[in-house]
């Protein structure tokens, strides 16, 4: 390996680092957070608080009935059958003026709960992680995509320049001067879980790759009837559609329709009911085959015709896709093991260790060389885009719990409360560069306690009575949300004690 | 050095999709593939050759080398493509 | 015993990234004590490290299937590898006495 090679890797590593680490950092935080976003749904909609459904619910006699109700004239609606995750029937629709609604029917009896008044984590922090909620021409994809891209760059190059690699393979030591302690962490969350990061970088292009890469369907499909995308997602992806008739029709049985389907998927069973063009003579009824018990995302699924119950027609995934898909589950954990979901998490806590202490390291350096307008602007981005991050996710839970359940438009002040203090958070580590740091950290620690305290307030479900009722996603949240306040309240001290030593020399560049 | 991160990002960018058009319209032709199985194979090839081409346009010493590579491969790569296509269209 | 499976995967992953770095003279000095490690030895502790992740990622595989199993194993891989970077930066000494072990059987 010449020595051009790795100052051209070094370059390459520190200058992608440096314009796209923050926007990576937000990417794997909320990735970390959709790890567990069902359960942190239960945390933020307490009346979907229910105890796991013992047997599979009727859907003729607990959904249809408020579907038909709530969305009548809706072009389609969809249930996501309860499971141990989500312990409620979610249906699915868009309201009159074309909004989303997610609303709960508790399986048991069949009553509808009242609205959320939330979009939860899998509304927020999930959409957050593969698009930025920037939908604008797809340009969160778009950022997101360059950045995963960017991250492939940097592993490799990471992996080329760090030359002292398996040598320093478990090298830690934390009590070195900081910059050297920065870049052990670094090198080690970097090294150790290059696995992970790799695949999961990856792993998450491929899931878009109609996005990143729509030359491929655009050419193969050139001048096919209704569009080279819609024959596409026909061919590859079984979608089937056909026009509603404008005669009424009577929905034939669902549970019928689920029951066909278990016995032709040989007793597995179904996630999602999606009814298109309800009411009508030519409505049809999508299946879809559950994905919690096996890596790949399967897409087995079956078309009923809606008024007669017949099977029209009936997808699974080609050899091709089926790796594609494979690859998705890797990514997306919708499999039940709740090891390797945990594992994840902590992983993923690692890739952002890894980037934060990537950027503080080259911030550190670069401050020995005195500092300039630029390299203010990345100090106040990289405070800002990480611990300023966590205090607005923080900031979205406090608000979830302290907003009034009447508030008209609720779930859209939570999202705006988190964007208002991740702006507050940037000014102020642009106008306290010193400061910011220490105070933040500590903001963290004070709020993540806060979380904890109203969630019982508020639900009268403190950690203990939540472990003891068996609301393990409840327990789960609140040990979390402690065990950071007590890692925030170690690092504001921390900080404290080895801010001089962050002015101190560094003592060596990359490896 | 402006120069080379277009080259990287943009003529780079422009030579993957164009590598992954001609495999998602070659191997239906060549190894008899159906069509939407080499949409996907394809697209999933296209991330790792746009690492490649990235990691290649910042390691070659000589710039203009990146940029003929780059554009003269995309060009290539997209006639050639469309040329497989067009007669199948017809 | 299917617990145990996985219990023992993950101390077979530890103990094989903690025999991997007593291969590396690094750490053996600062574990072992002894200036040396006799080229027999690196090879002998390589060996033991390597096969001791080649049985947890089996023992993950043969309780999850290979599916769950392998994406179980190499996340465990990662895991003890940082618990054995940790451990030698927090509490060597949890090493030294497989350090010791080893060492006083060499002379």
């Amino acid at each position: 390996m010449t020595a051009r090679l790795r100052q051209a890797m070094a370059g390459l590593h520190t200058w992608a680092g440096v314009c796209l680490g923050t926007l990576l950092f937000i990417i794997f935080w909320m990735g970390s957070l959709s790890v567990f976003d069902r359960e942190i749904d239960r945390w933020m909609m307490p009346a979907t608080r229910l105890p796991a459904p013992a047997a599979t619910p009727s859907l003729d006699a607990t959904v249809v009935p408020v579907a038909e109700r709530l969305a009548a004239g809706a072009a389609m609606w969809t249930v996501v059958l309860p499971g141990a995750r989500v312990p409620a029937i979610e249906l699915r629709y868009t309201d009159g003026q074309g909004q989303p609604v997610r609303r709960h029917i508790d399986p048991a009896s069949g009553r509808l709960l009242p609205e959320a008044g939330s979009v939860g984590a899998s509304g927020f922090f999930f959409p957050f992680h593969f698009r930025l909620h920037l939908r604008f021409a797809d340009l969160g994809y778009w950022l997101v995509g360059a950045a995963g891209m960017a991250m492939l760059v940097l592993l490799v190059s990471g992996v080329i320049v760090h030359r002292r690699i398996f040598s320093d393979f478990f090298t830690f030591r934390p009590t070195r001067a900081l910059p050297r302690a920065v870049l052990d962490v670094h090198n080690l969350s970097g090294v150790l879980v290059l696995p992970f990061h790799f695949v999961i970088t990856l792993s998450g292009l491929i899931i878009f790759f109609a996005i990143y890469f729509p030359a491929a369907y655009q050419v193969a499909y050139t001048g096919a009837a209704g569009g080279a995308r819609a024959a596409f997602d026909q061919a590859a992806f079984g979608s089937w559609q056909r026009p509603a008739s404008g005669r009424p029709g009577e929905l034939a049985s669902l549970d019928a329709m689920l029951a066909t389907a278990r016995a032709l998927w040989q007793g597995r069973e179904a996630y999602q009911v999606r009814v298109r063009h309800p009411g009508d003579a030519a409505a049809y009824v999508e299946i879809r085959r559950s994905v919690a018990d096996d890596i790949p995302m399967n897409i087995d699924r079956l078309i009923f015709d809606g008024t007669s119950g017949r099977l029209l027609h009936r997808h699974g995934a080609r050899p091709v896709m089926a790796v594609q898909r494979f690859i998705a589950g890797l990514h997306f954990i919708q499999f039940r093991h709740g090891l390797l979901r945990g594992l994840y998490f902590v992983a993923g806590l690692a890739g952002c260790m890894m980037i934060g202490s990537g950027l503080l390291f080259w911030l550190a350096a670069r401050r020995r060389r005195g500092a300039g307008a630029g390299m203010r602007l990345v100090e106040a981005l990289t405070v800002g885009g990480m611990t300023g991050t966590m205090i607005a996710t923080l900031a979205f839970l406090l608000a979830n719990r302290l907003l009034p359940a009447e508030l008209a438009g609720r779930a859209g002040v939570e999202m705006q409360v988190f964007f208002g203090v991740w702006v507050l958070g940037f000014c102020h580590a642009a106008l306290r560069p010193h400061e910011a740091w220490r105070a933040q950290s500590r903001m963290i620690g004070l709020a993540a306690v806060a979380a904890v305290v109203l969630n019982t307030l508020t639900t009268g479900l403190h950690p203990l009575a939540a472990v003891a009722a068996g609301q393990w996603a409840v327990a789960g949240v609140d040990g979390v949300l402690l065990l950071s306040a007590g890692l925030a309240g170690w690092a504001a001290r921390h900080g404290r004690r080895s801010s001089t030593a962050a002015h101190a020399a560094v003592d060596g560049g990359h490896g | 050095m402006v120069s080379r991160v277009l080259a990287a990002v943009g003529a780079g960018y422009a030579f993957a999709a164009g590598a992954v058009a001609l495999l998602a319209v070659a191997l239906p032709a060549v190894a008899g593939m159906a069509h939407s199985e080499a949409v996907v194979l394809a697209a999933m090839l296209g991330f790792i050759i746009y690492l490649l081409v990235l990691l290649w346009a910042a390691v070659e010493p000589r710039l203009w080398r990146v940029w003929a590579g780059l554009l003269g491969g995309a060009a290539l790569s997209w006639v050639l493509a469309l040329g497989i296509r067009l007669p199948v269209a017809a | 015993m299917a617990e145990g499976a996985l219990l023992a995967a993950c101390l077979a992953a530890y103990g094989g990234f903690g025999l991997l770095a007593l291969s590396m003279s690094r750490h053996w000095r600062d574990l072992a004590g002894s200036r040396v490690l006799p080229v027999g030895r690196r090879r002998g502790l390589r060996w033991a490290g390597a096969l001791a992740l080649a049985t947890s990622i089996a023992l993950a595989v043969w309780r999850e299937g290979a599916g769950f199993g392998s994406v179980l194993g190499v996340m465990q891989l990662s895991g003890a590898a940082v618990a054995v970077a940790l451990t030698l930066s927090a509490r060597p000494r949890w090493l030294c006495a497989l350090a010791a072990g080893l060492a006083g059987r060499g002379h």
